[in-house]
């Protein structure tokens, strides 16, 4: 019997050893959260964190269904959603700030527009404004790229620059950020907009502010929110972080894990 | 014997190895016989020889325009079937009940007398979502038949959260009717004083909705006599009921008050009395991140009415005029990610002014326990147990009725 029962110690043991901490959604913050579970695998061998996307909607909706401990979303949670997880599982979602990003508007390099306002932004996505003549470039249409609508920054941005409209229907949506920076940076009329961090190969225009000012999505203007589009990404947890998750969580705001966001084109939140 | 079966699994699986490592050699000799035909039809490129074609910019410019317009045309269909959404869920059930009395938990209809396998529920539901407009069909099939339960038009206005619904549509009351899903009941049905003056949930109707800060509300005028009544659909008095409910939502604790105000008549009696047909509610809700294993939620909801929903009387209700009230609270408790445990306490008077004389229970109470196991992304599995008592009760009857019921349940949503 205790022979039976050290060999079922032994086989289950490893199994909970190696029980990852699991986090899921936005694909703006994949690669953030990448390096966050690699650094912290490093630091702690005995730990495991499984990192996907899918999108900040994927995430949140993993969380209210229990196939993930962590969502993270580039948008905050719905009030409706903080429902859902509330009538399953008796507690409200908290909701934990681990970076900041600016949305950057990303045209390509050949393109002489310097900045845009929220107004032409608006025009521009909604289908009202076609050609780059109208809002300062050269006489060419404007190739519309957007992201699918399981995306926080489609939803932030539809919020935010579009009021809650409609996108244009001639925007493409694309699967990921990387991929909209990917073909702005191939087609020369094209405009698309996406995390600050992802902008490589493409220009980022300026966005004007409320002061009349352009600007870029640095971290001194996302952290004195003079950048217009500027937003926190989110960790949300049902219920206070505990056990594995919150030891994950605590590490993303630790001053390690806070050079991580960074790194990775971020902005840190402490 | 080992040895024995050993051997006949080798014999047994031999004719099948020797098949899998024909297959695996096969592919290496296709390619081989695939080229020497192609190098046949095409001489110079089976002497190593390339032949140029000029690039044509201008055909190639015309497929990429013309997939273009076919991946907007694509593109604009699929945004509109994204305006669809389907959604259900079937509970398949198991009970059994102490005894062959009448059911206390159960739909009649399509409940065993004292146990069997039945469908509780199966639901269907259909939404689509335009501009300024709401679309939304659910139906219940059941091997009872199948019923509308839901067949309203949501007509948005410009104020974000407001909107008309126009149509069948549950009774704004309460919380177990008016805000809780019958597929995310803590208990696998709802409780007796809202079964008596919700009987059926649904009723036809127009009311106005809308969510101001913390703050929600839905009132609106029905027909008052629900689907489960005589005639289902049909307004058996001709006359309009005002129902509503106004609910506030501060995170850990939510809640609401509700009001029914109407009348019914009982045209199966020669002189057509009419009668009052009230409710008046209150339901809290407060939620608890207290303990490690999960959340907690403790919930309560009190119900004063007169003359209950029934299809009695010609479908004018039943306990016509008579004043009656109930409530219950329970405790919900997760475990885990996965498990839920609930209890609940229910009292319920349909009459206050019974007399305790004869064989009369003035009082029902019941006392309620369920365990569900959360499978998967929408399956759950339940086990609930419920143990009905008399009450105030009239000298000599005895405090259990002798209907205890046992209920297994799985249900599967989408």
């Amino acid at each position: 019997m205790k022979r039976t029962l050290i060999a079922l110690v032994a086989a289950i043991a490893p199994a909970l050893a190696s029980a990852a901490v699991t986090v899921k959604g936005s694909d703006t913050m994949v690669i953030l959260a990448q390096r966050w579970a690699e650094e912290y695998m490093k630091q702690n061998s005995a730990k495991r964190v499984q990192v996907t996307g899918g999108g900040s909607g994927v995430g949140i909706a993993a969380l209210i269904n229990g196939t993930t401990d962590i969502a993270n979303a580039s948008r905050a949670m719905k009030d409706a959603e903080k429902a859902k997880v509330r009538e399953r599982y008796n507690i409200l979602p908290t909701e934990t700030a681990v970076a900041k990003d600016g949305v950057a508007i990303y045209v390509n390099a050949a393109n002489p527009v310097q900045q845009l306002t929220i107004e032409q932004l608006e025009k521009i996505y909604a289908g009202d404004v076609t050609n780059w003549e109208d809002v300062g470039g050269s006489d060419a249409p404007i190739v519309l790229y957007s992201r699918e609508n399981s995306s926080g920054t489609y939803v932030f941005f539809k919020e935010n620059v579009l009021k809650g409209a409609d996108y244009a229907p001639s925007a493409q949506t694309l699967p990921g950020t990387a991929a909209v920076v990917n073909a702005v940076a191939k087609e020369k009329n094209g405009i698309g907009y996406g995390g600050a961090a992802y902008a490589k190969g493409v220009k980022e225009v300026k966005v004007v502010g409320p002061d009349g000012q352009g600007y870029t999505p640095s971290a001194e203007n996302v952290a004195s929110g003079k950048y217009p589009l500027s937003r926190p990404l989110f960790m949300y947890t049902r219920g206070k972080p505990s056990g594995e998750a919150k030891e994950f969580i605590d590490f993303c705001l630790s001053p390690a894990g806070q050079k991580i966001v960074t790194q990775v084109g971020y902005f840190p939140v402490k | 014997m080992n040895r024995l079966t050993a051997v006949l699994a080798v014999l047994a699986l031999s004719p099948a190895l020797a098949r899998a490592q024909e297959a695996a050699a096969a592919p290496q000799q296709a390619p081989a016989a695939q080229q020497a035909p192609a190098a046949q039809q095409d001489p110079a490129a089976a002497q190593g020889g390339t032949e140029e074609t000029p690039f044509d910019a201008s055909a190639m410019q015309g497929k990429v325009d013309s997939l273009a317009e076919q991946y907007a045309e694509t593109k604009t269909d699929v945004a509109n079937l994204k305006k669809l959404k389907l959604s259900g869920y079937v509970q398949g059930r198991y009970a059994w009940q102490e005894s062959t009395a009448a059911d206390f938990n159960t739909t009649p209809e399509s409940a065993p007398a004292q146990q069997g396998f039945f469908v509780r529920r199966g639901r269907l539901k259909a939404t689509y979502d335009a501009d300024w407009s709401l679309f939304a069909v659910q139906l219940d099939a059941t091997p009872a038949g199948v019923s509308a339960k839901e067949a309203f038009a949501s007509i948005k206005l410009p104020w974000q959260g407001f909107a008309v619904d126009a149509g069948l549509q549950l009774f704004p009351f309460g919380y177990e009717v008016g805000v809780r899903s019958s597929s995310d009941l803590d208990l696998l049905e709802r409780s007796a004083v809202v079964r008596a003056y919700l009987a059926g949930e649904y009723d036809l109707g127009v009311a106005l909705k809308g969510v101001y800060g913390p703050l929600n509300f839905k009132v609106g005028v029905f027909n008052g006599n629900g689907v489960d009544a005589k005639q289902a659909g049909y307004d058996n008095d001709q006359r309009k009921d005002v129902i509503g409910r106004l609910g506030v939502d501060l995170g850990m604790l939510t809640g609401g008050v509700s009001g029914w105000y109407g009348k019914t008549v009982n045209y199966v009696a020669s002189d057509d009395p009419e009668y009052d047909r009230y409710r008046l509610g209150a339901d809290a809700q407060l939620y608890l991140d207290l303990l490690p294993v999960g959340g907690t939620a403790l919930k309560g909801e009190y119900i004063w009415g007169r003359t209950t929903l029934s299809e009695k009387n010609g479908g004018a209700g039943d306990k016509l005029g008579k004043t009656g009230h109930g409530w219950y609270g329970l405790a919900t408790q997760n475990v885990g990610r996965f498990n839920q445990v609930a209890f609940r306490y229910e009292e319920f008077t349909a009459d206050n002014s019974l007399p305790l004389t004869g064989t009369n229970v003035k009082t029902a109470r019941e006392l309620q326990a369920a365990v569900h196991t959360f499978v998967g992304e929408g399956g759950k599995i339940s086990l609930a147990w419920a143990h009905p008592m008399n009450g105030d009760r009239a000298p000599g009857v005895s405090s259990d009725p002798k209907r205890d019921q046992f209920i297994v349940q799985a249900q599967a949503k989408f």
